[in-house]
């Protein structure tokens, strides 16, 4: 990816840190009713990507200048951006955890 | 074609201007602004404080977003308003007709109660320009002190001690927000203040701003008789709403411009949203006001439909704030409010900006769970079977999930047993709970019909 960065015009180096992006193909996904328009998030982002209108819109970041850094998921100050996979709106299902799920809280009723 | 008239240009005027044109392509809007900016952000000024962002940034509307939208931006302060001949005034001499008005003029932060309130160093934390004359201030400050119970007065803090100035936290109560916080949650961020270099004061209330001759703040005297020296006091004490246009008007008002669930004033045709709007509840039957940004832009949005002709009625959110106070990361969800002495009256002066008056209201049978792991902490309000508040400082995983279970009015009575075990227990056995309901969702057979 180090190529794409220099080729798009990344001042800085993006940091290894727990909010990076979790997987290739995630999208940097705002919360529109927590956020307050600040601009801290575009501020540091590396790839000059106005991420507040996003936000306002409540619209994932699929700006192609996105270098998945996870800067402005780390910087907002209200915890507006999240990481989202496209598909991962449709949850699996899996039928073990839902019957013991059930089961730890039945006992509680 | 239709004349709309914004008195405001905040998150709800602004919001107001873009709905209007997308329900109204043809008729004319225009925002006046009685600050020479575009729509900014004012929660942003706190950032702008602490060096984290230069003052240009917190401008979220470019001059190119009004034109696109045609929507007229006039830099000037409303003085008069006519109602019957449909008409504002503007200090520039203008006047500009309407067929219908928004009130969206907001809130400034509330002055000082007390001699010396005037003097010059006396800083607020509520218009940009404000901001940016209180960053040259800062530079050649060397100790300030900070007097209010809310987030302002604590972001006012965060930045001085930010700057290296020498920094006093005065607050009436014995604890830190205290319309929100409980003891150990207020020993949390006290802790952080202190490593931050912020001395705070309890059950410290100001008597007297102390001058020099130059007519400069040069200190407080305590009610203690104590008195602090400093260069800058900043007052975060509360908002009050701009209601000089409408005085002298038949508007009705209240501690706000009271409007009907539609946000229509008594005068047919003139809205109001926004931290100068007082809107009736359903719920309570009563006329809220609410100073939180994510309220001014919903009602924004209704008022500005409304005006364009549909008929939509306001419907109070679950109160929402979440904010970052000396690297904390706090979000308070719905009804939080410590129960208040019955005698204590509801003095609106000390209600804070970034505050919702829901917070204070008591739910008929209130009890809570908290749990602290380190530096995180959770703590739910129940109403019988439901939650109706939650506050989580530190690790936010459980917000989202919180507000889900809150806004959705779950029954959480399976939940409930492990709501005594605090620590991370209490986190696992949420999720949990918040992953099992999910699934009873998608469950949930659709009805395609019924027939009786």
């Amino acid at each position: 990816m180090g190529f794409l960065r220099k080729l798009f015009g990344a001042k800085t180096e993006p940091p290894l840190s727990a909010y990076a992006a979790p997987a290739p193909d995630a999208h940097v996904t705002p919360d529109a009713t927590r956020c307050v328009q600040c601009g801290v998030c575009g501020y540091n982002c590396p790839a000059g990507i106005p991420v507040r209108d996003y936000a306002r819109q409540g619209q994932l970041v699929d700006d192609p200048r996105c270098v998945q850094c996870g800067k402005c998921v780390e910087v907002c100050p209200r915890g507006t951006l999240r990481w989202e996979r496209p598909n991962s709106v449709v949850m699996q299902w899996d039928e073990a955890e839902y019957a013991e799920l059930k089961q730890l809280f039945a006992e509680a009723k | 074609m239709t004349r709309y008239l914004i008195l405001g240009n905040g998150a709800a005027g602004a919001t107001a201007a873009e709905e209007i044109r997308l329900t109204d392509v043809r008729g004319e809007i225009t925002v006046v602004s009685a600050e020479p900016y575009p729509m900014y952000s004012r929660p942003g000024l706190a950032y702008v404080l602490m060096n984290e962002v230069p003052d240009r940034q917190v401008i979220a509307r470019q001059p190119d977003w009004y034109e696109a939208r045609r929507i007229r931006l006039v830099f000037a302060t409303a003085t008069q308003l006519d109602v019957a001949a449909r008409r504002v005034w503007l200090n520039n001499g203008a006047t500009l007709p309407f067929d219908r008005l928004l009130l969206a003029t907001g809130a400034r932060a509330a002055p000082l109660p007390y001699a010396g309130a005037n003097l010059d160093g006396v800083v607020f934390l509520d218009t940009l320009d404000g901001t940016k004359d209180l960053l040259k201030r800062m530079k050649k400050a060397r100790r300030a002190v900070v007097v209010g119970g809310g987030i302002t007065a604590l972001e006012m803090a965060e930045g001085f001690a930010h700057h290296k100035i020498e920094t006093h936290y005065c607050v009436r109560k014995e604890t830190l927000w205290s319309a929100v916080f409980n003891a150990e949650e207020s020993q949390l961020l006290a802790e952080r203040m202190q490593a931050h270099g912020v001395h705070i004061h309890y059950n410290t209330e100001i008597a007297e701003v102390l001058g020099d001759a130059k007519g400069c703040v040069s200190g407080v005297r305590l009610n203690s008789g104590e008195t602090l020296e400093c260069d800058l006091l900043g007052a975060g004490i509360g908002v009050k709403p701009q209601l000089d246009v409408v005085r002298g008007t038949p508007i009705r008002v209240d501690k706000a411009i009271l409007v009907n669930e539609f946000l229509e004033t008594n005068v047919p045709g003139i809205y109001a949203a926004g931290d100068c709007a007082q809107i009736f509840d359903r719920w309570t039957q009563k006329h809220l006001l609410d100073v939180l940004w994510p309220t001014a832009v919903a009602a924004g949005r209704v008022a500005g439909r409304n005006m364009a002709g549909q008929r939509e009625a306001y419907v109070k959110g679950t109160p929402f704030n979440a904010c970052l106070l000396f690297g904390l990361h706090i979000t308070a969800i719905g009804q939080l409010g410590q129960l208040r002495d019955a005698s204590e009256p509801e003095v609106f002066q000390h209600t804070s900006r970034g505050s919702s008056e829901v917070w204070f209201s008591r739910p008929t049978a209130y009890s809570s769970a908290w749990a602290q792991s380190g530096a995180d902490t959770v703590r739910l309000a129940l109403n019988g079977n439901q939650l109706v508040g939650a506050l989580i400082i530190g690790n936010q995983q459980l917000a989202d999930p919180l507000r889900a279970l809150i806004d959705q009015q779950t029954d959480v009575s399976a939940l409930r047993p492990y709501l005594q075990t605090g620590g991370p227990q209490l986190a696992e056995h949420v999720l949990k709970f918040w992953k099992l309901t999910k699934m009873q969702a998608m469950q949930t057979p659709v009805l395609v019909t019924s027939k009786v």
